[in-house]
């Protein structure tokens, strides 16, 4: 009777692992990896995938946060027609207002931390840097808003776009290649992080450009900026590179044109705001003595294939979207945050440390030129952003305010630019 | 013969008594049953709004000592809250990769900071005696731009625009008994760092109040108070203003570094702009204690847990698009481009009605709505 038993037993488990062996060289005939359906994690029940958005949707910074977030948006909802990622997962965006603080922004990311797969959109340097510790002990990921260089390197971030240094370089080098070369060449920079990633670009551009700065001045943003413009009269500068922010650039313009000062203002991105082409006092000055660095491709130019896929999905989901460079960059970023959820999804692992590998294996982030390419690797320490911007000489009538003059410029000087980490 | 009510002063010591009732003394025994209690009944989210309440009701707490109990209003506490962080930055090893700095356990930085914060307080506390009111205002006012420059500058101290991080060790070994509060173990659960900080955040908040009791409830606070009142009349009856108005800067001063540590841990990161040690910090820290009661103790407590605790508050019960009833008009929406506000937004606007209608209509705050609850309570049939 015992033994009867013991056979039965035997037989099952006999049968059972035949079964499974059966079933396991079955799936891995069919190349497993590839159908594994990643399994539920938080931020994804098995449908949809959870990511974060911390932004700033009212006060002043809003003006930023609003339109990189509606960037966001439109890519996820056209991607969502299409299916997903994958063409099987639906995205949901989960958006938190950080009001631009730092507090509201760590309360923010503790609430919903446990509900994303991960973070699309990080807005603000000094928030960016409060939540990377916490990023990292969470092991989550998160695409930082801004082009600090600081990003480069930090491997829970998904950093897009060419940092600040690689857009003053490739200004610079512009200029002295177009009549700039044996001219003063001085700099104005607010005085925090994003002034002197711009001040750091300077002077590693003017190591290999051969050239010296003639002067620096820094300003508090905000505050009233006639002394150091009057430093960079008297200094009898021909060109500023100016690292500011808009509100900053109106005045500093102001007080340039009350001191009937007109040098070459080499802006960075940030610099400008839709509208200064017009403007009744100072619209002259813009378009006689500035150009701004930015990366891209003019809005509305669909002979990039990027940018035509982006006018496309506007025209669709926000048709009443104006133009705006910061949309655009929530686009891109949408987009690649979609490239590092494709490949955890091909590889089974929505988990965070199927994010993390995921961002080792991307690869290269591709934008179909909408912005430059930016290699990953398969470490932090490899990665390499674009070194490509586009040179914009300000124009009235034009989308953004700008009119491209050098589309794609990666000159030497950005090309050795070398970042922290 | 029948016992005097409890409640009733008879001798000075009944005046000294903490916890002079009952019910005070079951509160109390509540209140610690809670803090034990709270990581089981909230999560990560409450966790840190609660951690960020605790820092800033320590900072209100130093700050209602010198501007409510001695009379002496100060716009300087982003300053003494920069200084705390900082310090907590470059001896918590937050500066250590630039090759600058210490890796000091969090106590010993703590310890640090009220030292710092103390002697910055005593030579702020000197002008304090030629001037008042206004003066005084404006006098700390600058405080805050000339620490705001400093930290720019003082580059290996706080790593200037770029800024420091904030790493935290916080364990004690005695050898028989350890324990590390970035996960601390609590009734038999195991903690993360939010829970952590919270706890040693609100158990600094009791040694800071206990502290500033003692302080408010003797001699010294009485002369403070009269300080406060009229400080000539004082003067003339023996209060030494020298004295009691520095020791008040000192104090509140070194309370307000220590809250800056908190603060900085809390952050995890801090840059030395206008936007984070700016104005607008040194205008927070005075309405916390404008909602919560000035002059009193646990108003600042309270103020800091309400306004602490407001935008979570919206976030959770107010719906994402939200019409006034009856008129209908869009208060709260989700659509960017249409008319209302953001809930974050919301949380603005009534934060700044809050301080406009407590000081217009109930200048003692939180605190005073609740005495005036006691006091119903306790004449209850009778309305006086």
């Amino acid at each position: 009777m015992r033994g009867k038993k013991l056979g039965r037993l035997l037989g099952v488990l006999l049968a059972v692992a035949v079964a499974v062996g059966v079933t396991g060289q079955a799936a891995l005939a069919s190349g497993a990896p590839k159908g594994k359906t990643p399994p539920d994690v938080p931020g994804f029940n098995g449908s949809t995938i959870k990511l974060g958005v911390i932004t700033p949707q009212s006060g002043l910074a809003s003006v930023v946060g609003k339109p990189l977030t509606e960037g966001n948006r439109v890519y996820w909802d056209a991607k969502n027609a299409k299916g997903g990622v994958a063409g099987k997962y639906k995205v949901d965006l989960e958006i938190e207002d950080s009001q631009y603080q730092v507090e509201t922004a760590l309360q923010a990311y503790d609430k919903i931390k446990g509900d994303v797969v991960a973070f699309n959109q990080i807005l603000g340097t000094q928030i960016v840097k409060s939540i990377l510790p916490r990023l990292k002990q969470e092991q989550l990921t998160g695409a930082p808003a801004t082009l600090d260089s600081l990003w480069v390197k930090e491997k829970n971030l998904i950093p897009i776009g060419a940092p600040y240094q690689i857009e003053v370089a490739n200004g610079v080098d512009y200029y002295l290649k177009n009549g700039g070369q044996g001219k003063k060449i001085c700099a104005m920079a607010q005085d925090d992080e994003y002034g002197a990633a711009g001040l750091d670009g300077l002077t590693q551009s003017s190591k290999t450009l051969k050239f010296k700065v003639a002067k620096t001045v820094r300003f508090a943003t905000t505050s009233d900026v006639s002394a150091q413009v009057g430093e960079l009269a008297d200094a009898n500068c021909d060109a500023v590179v100016l690292v500011s922010l808009p509100n900053d650039t109106s005045s500093i313009v102001t007080k340039m044109i009350g001191r009937n000062f007109t040098p070459q203002i080499i802006g960075t991105g940030p610099t400008w705001l839709t509208g200064f082409e017009n403007d009744a006092n100072n619209g002259a000055f813009y378009r006689d003595h500035m150009f701004v660095v930015v990366e891209g491709p003019a809005w509305g130019d669909t002979s990039v294939p990027g940018m035509a896929q982006m006018i496309k999905d506007q025209q669709q989901y926000a048709p009443d979207q104006k133009p705006d460079q910061y949309f655009a960059f929530g686009y891109a970023e949408s987009w690649a945050v979609d490239q590092v959820l494709e490949q955890a999804v091909k590889d089974g692992d929505l988990s965070k440390a199927g994010m993390q590998k995921a961002v080792k294996q991307v690869g290269t982030l591709k934008f179909g030129g909408l912005l430059g390419d930016y290699k990953y690797g398969s470490s932090a320490s490899q990665r390499n952003p674009s070194r490509a911007s586009t040179i914009a000489k300000i124009e009235a009538g034009q989308p953004i305010g700008f009119a491209i003059v050098d589309a794609n410029l990666a000159s030497n000087a950005a090309k050795k630019i070398k970042f922290k980490g | 013969m029948a016992r005097a009510n409890r409640s009733m002063l008879r001798n000075y010591a009944d005046d000294l008594r903490l916890f002079p009732t009952a019910a005070k003394r079951v509160s109390l025994v509540a209140l610690i049953a809670l803090y034990l209690l709270i990581p089981y009944l909230i999560n990560d989210e409450w966790a840190s709004v609660l951690a960020l309440a605790g820092v800033v009701a320590i900072g209100a707490i130093g700050l209602n000592l010198l501007t409510g109990y001695t009379g002496q209003p100060s716009l300087g506490m982003a300053a003494f809250i920069g200084l705390g962080a900082f310090i907590a930055g470059y001896y918590g090893g937050g500066r250590i990769e630039d090759g600058v700095g210490y890796e000091l356990n969090v106590f010993v930085y703590l310890f640090i900071a009220l030292v710092a914060g103390g002697a910055v307080g005593f030579l702020i506390g000197l002008p304090a005696l030629r001037l008042r009111g206004n003066y005084l205002v404006i006098v700390t006012l600058g405080l805050v731009f000339v620490a705001l420059y400093v930290w720019q500058k003082w580059t290996t101290f706080t790593g200037g625009n770029e800024g420091s991080p904030m790493p935290i060790k916080a364990d004690i070994s005695l050898g028989f008994w350890s324990i590390d509060f970035l996960k601390p173990t609590v009734l038999g659960k195991e903690l993360g760092p939010k829970q952590g900080l919270m706890y040693l955040a609100w158990g600094f908040v009791i040694v800071a109040a206990l502290l500033v009791k003692n302080v408010v409830r003797t001699r010294p606070g009485r002369a403070l108070q009269a300080v406060r009142d009229r400080d000539v009349a004082a003067e003339i009856v023996g209060v030494s203003l020298f004295r009691y108005k520095v020791s008040a800067f000192v104090i509140s001063s070194a309370i307000a570094a220590f809250a800056g540590v908190l603060y900085g841990l809390y952050l995890g990161y801090l840059t030395p702009d206008q936007t984070s040690l700016g104005l607008v910090l040194s205008i927070q820290f005075l309405a916390v204690i404008v909602v919560g009661g000035i002059g009193t103790i646990y108003g600042s407590i309270l103020g800091a847990v309400f306004i602490g605790a407001l935008p979570r508050l919206i976030e959770q019960f107010v719906p994402d698009n939200w019409n006034l009833p009856i008129l209908g008009w869009p208060i709260v929406t989700n659509d960017t481009a249409a008319t209302g506000f953001s809930k974050g937004a919301l949380a603005t606007v009534i934060y700044a009605l809050l301080i406009i209608v407590f000081l217009v209509f109930e200048p003692r705050g939180l605190a005073g709505i609740w005495r005036r609850i006691q006091a119903y309570f306790r004449t209850w049939p009778f309305s006086y």
